[in-house]
């Protein structure tokens, strides 16, 4: 078995009980061995890194839970926001060479951009496509995520070498990193990465008790009446979706730092399965709650570890291929009898019982 | 223009409209977006393939079966799953065709294996001349399959006392339900009628690919996004109109350069920004209404 499985098996359990709602202390309890276990990860793992796309993926679900989950705006086209993160950093911070002109700029101004350019592009794309609802500002969105594929696959480059893309060639890091820097630069990127992600959940509670969050809340259950009560509902929204944009970018700059290159393809930062990932690492948590992209990430990461490992017990080697099946059928387990995710197992007043999800399949059943 | 750049567009027109009017009609009546809808045109490629290979019927033949059969699977599927979630918020079922999706896909990789097949008739390759543009005879005759659906789809709805019955479940439920219509049996039959056109569409589709593998049917769901999108939701006639204005574009797109640029790079970004620009602009699309027609 997998340390990094016991790792998140562990994590899920701490941030449950960091979630509690009941007991204050226990609540604190749980966050402190949970920050205790994440700082001593990287010195006992024996592979780092796949800790660390369990905080790109969650960082990424952190963003999408402030437009899908507090204010009911559920995006199904988050890729464009953390291609175009990805693209900003590494435009902004990669060293110029022959093959490509880009700026060479610090490495943190290369982060400042990945949020920023998806930041502006959300309130560019947002001020439109916010004002559908349901299923057509899902489409929409959708549609984006294609459309700005589709741009980053085609536009080389832009001026006179001044803005250069790389067209579908995609663009490579410099500089290369020498092989003895690399174990140093793993350790230094987990705990940039955990503090980024950790700072967005942290983010999350804070706007929970914001005025803004408030209004988020209430565009959720009834955007005429917030709009009644004097909620400026059409710049919260352009807000929370920038915001959104702002986290996914910076979680698609840290993918295309760690893989080293990007292209605007379906199976490299254009994923389009990223988009679905992100939802249903919420869902699997809890929509709109803060710990839910927490707790969802690790779970999320859990099953994906899980089924890798199970694939080199002996006798279990057909696990490979059956991978998405089994996965496409959690889905569908998960989203039947448990759609508002583990964290209303938890937070159920009383113990646990079976009865819960029969009760969610009634109250959902025709 | 030439007259092979329309005729092309109008032949893949017919098909993609096709493809649409099943997803339309599970949006527009259940209000669900149906992500299995691809799903289940590659089923309906695949069952016409063994059909093909095994028996050596001709795709045109085996069509109802086929169309039967996936209507069959549709109506378990809604009757024991879709139906136990029906109520829930729009994200939740969404996700739950999105599993569907990935499952079905994925244990046909299982099954049918990654290996591209092919549906190949003898006629597959044969057309006719009109004035300077080929036509193909199995496009056109699938054309003329797809027309003829939504022909037969459009009367049901119009005419019948189920279509009837389904189109008042769209306008209102409760109204409906004191009606005395049998709501979860309407849902079943609603998703089983799209299954089955989805089957349809992909027993057109396999002999018009020529070789296809499991993976390849993804795309269409994007492609009926964009259809019902152009078209018009809840309507069946847009969803052809949609299904043409999308092969035409498409089609222009692939034969057009603006200087030096050729357009064929950029069809599918332009198809999906004139989608988001209808969106904003016109929701409804071209012929949509509230309800269905």
């Amino acid at each position: 078995m997998s340390l990094n499985l016991i790792f998140m098996l562990v994590g899920i359990a701490l941030t449950i009980l960091a979630s509690q709602r009941n007991s204050r202390r226990l609540s604190m309890v749980g966050i402190g061995l949970l920050g205790l276990l994440l700082l001593v990860i990287p010195f006992i793992s024996n592979n780092r890194d796949i800790m660390t796309n369990v905080y790109i993926i969650g960082l990424a679900s952190v963003g999408w839970n402030i437009i899908g989950g507090f204010t009911g705006y559920a995006s199904f086209g988050q890729v464009a926001f953390w291609g175009l993160g990805a693209y900003a950093a590494v435009v902004t911070s990669s060293v110029p060479n022959a093959a490509q002109a880009t700026f060479g700029l610090p490495i943190w101004v290369g982060f400042i951009m990945a949020a920023l350019v998806p930041a502006l592009a959300a309130l560019l794309i947002g001020w439109p496509v916010l004002r559908l609802r349901g299923h057509y500002f899902a489409i929409a969105t959708l549609g984006v995520a294609i459309a700005v594929r589709e741009i980053f696959k085609n536009v080389d480059c832009i001026g006179d070498r001044f803005l250069c893309l790389g067209g579908s060639n995609g663009l490579q890091i410099q500089p290369i990193v020498k092989a003895a820097d690399r174990e140093a630069n793993s350790f230094l990127r987990y705990f940039l990465i955990l503090i980024m992600f950790s700072g967005a959940v942290a983010f999350c509670w804070y706007l929970t008790h914001s005025k803004f969050g408030y209004g988020l809340f209430a565009i959720r259950e009834n955007e005429e009446a917030a709009g009644v009560l004097g909620i400026n509902t059409t710049w919260f929204k352009i807000g929370a979706f920038c915001l959104a944009a702002a986290f996914t970018g910076l979680a698609g700059a840290w993918r295309a730092m760690v893989n080293g290159s990007i292209y605007p393809t379906e199976d490299s930062i254009f994923d389009t399965n990223i988009s679905l990932y992100v939802i249903i690492i919420c869902l699997l948590g809890g929509v709109g709650t803060v710990w839910g992209p927490f707790i969802g990430a690790f779970t999320y990461s859990a099953i994906q570890e899980f089924l890798g490992a199970l694939q080199g017990v002996p006798g279990f080697s057909w696990v490979l291929d059956w991978t998405n099946v089994i996965f496409g059928a959690i889905v569908i387990l998960l989203v039947v009898f448990l759609p508002k995710g583990i964290l209303q197992i938890v937070q159920n007043k009383g113990s646990f019982t079976w009865r819960i999800f029969m009760r969610n399949v009634r109250e959902n059943s025709i | 223009m030439s007259l092979q750049v329309l005729v092309n567009g109008i032949l893949l027109g017919g098909l993609l409209g096709l493809v649409g009017l099943g997803f339309s009609l599970v949006w527009g009546i259940l209000n669900i977006v149906n992500l299995a809808h691809a799903a289940f045109i590659m089923l309906g490629a695949y069952v016409t393939y063994y059909l093909f290979d095994k028996l050596n019927l001709d795709p045109f033949l085996t069509l109802p079966f086929t169309m039967a059969l996936l209507f069959g699977i549709g109506f378990v599927l809604q009757k024991f799953l879709i139906n136990r979630i029906i109520k829930a918020p729009l994200l939740v079922t969404f996700l739950l065709t999105f599993g569907l999706e990935t499952f079905i896909v994925s244990l046909a990789r299982v099954i049918f294996s990654g290996t591209p097949v092919r549906v190949s008739p003898v006629y597959a390759a044969s057309g006719f001349q009109l004035g300077d543009a080929v036509i193909n005879y199995a496009k056109l005759a699938g054309v003329g399959v797809a027309l003829l659906l939504t022909y037969l789809l459009y009367l049901f709805m119009a005419k019948t006392k189920t279509g009837s019955a389904i189109r008042a479940v769209s306008m209102d439920l409760n109204a409906a339900r004191l009606m005395g219509i049998d709501i979860p049996f309407t849902y079943c039959l609603t998703y089983a009628i799209s299954a089955a056109l989805a089957a349809a569409a992909g027993t057109l589709l396999s002999v018009w690919l020529g070789s296809f593998t499991p993976d390849e049917f993804g795309i269409y769901n994007i492609r009926a996004f964009a259809v019902v999108v152009l078209g018009g939701l809840g309507s069946v006639p847009g969803a052809l109109l949609g299904g043409l204005a999308f092969g035409i574009l498409d089609q222009i797109a692939s034969g057009v350069n603006v200087g030096d640029v050729s357009l064929s790079a950029w069809k599918e970004g332009m198809i999906f920004i004139t989608m988001i620009i209808v969106l904003v602009v016109r929701p409804t699309g071209l012929l949509g209404k509230e309800g269905y027609r």
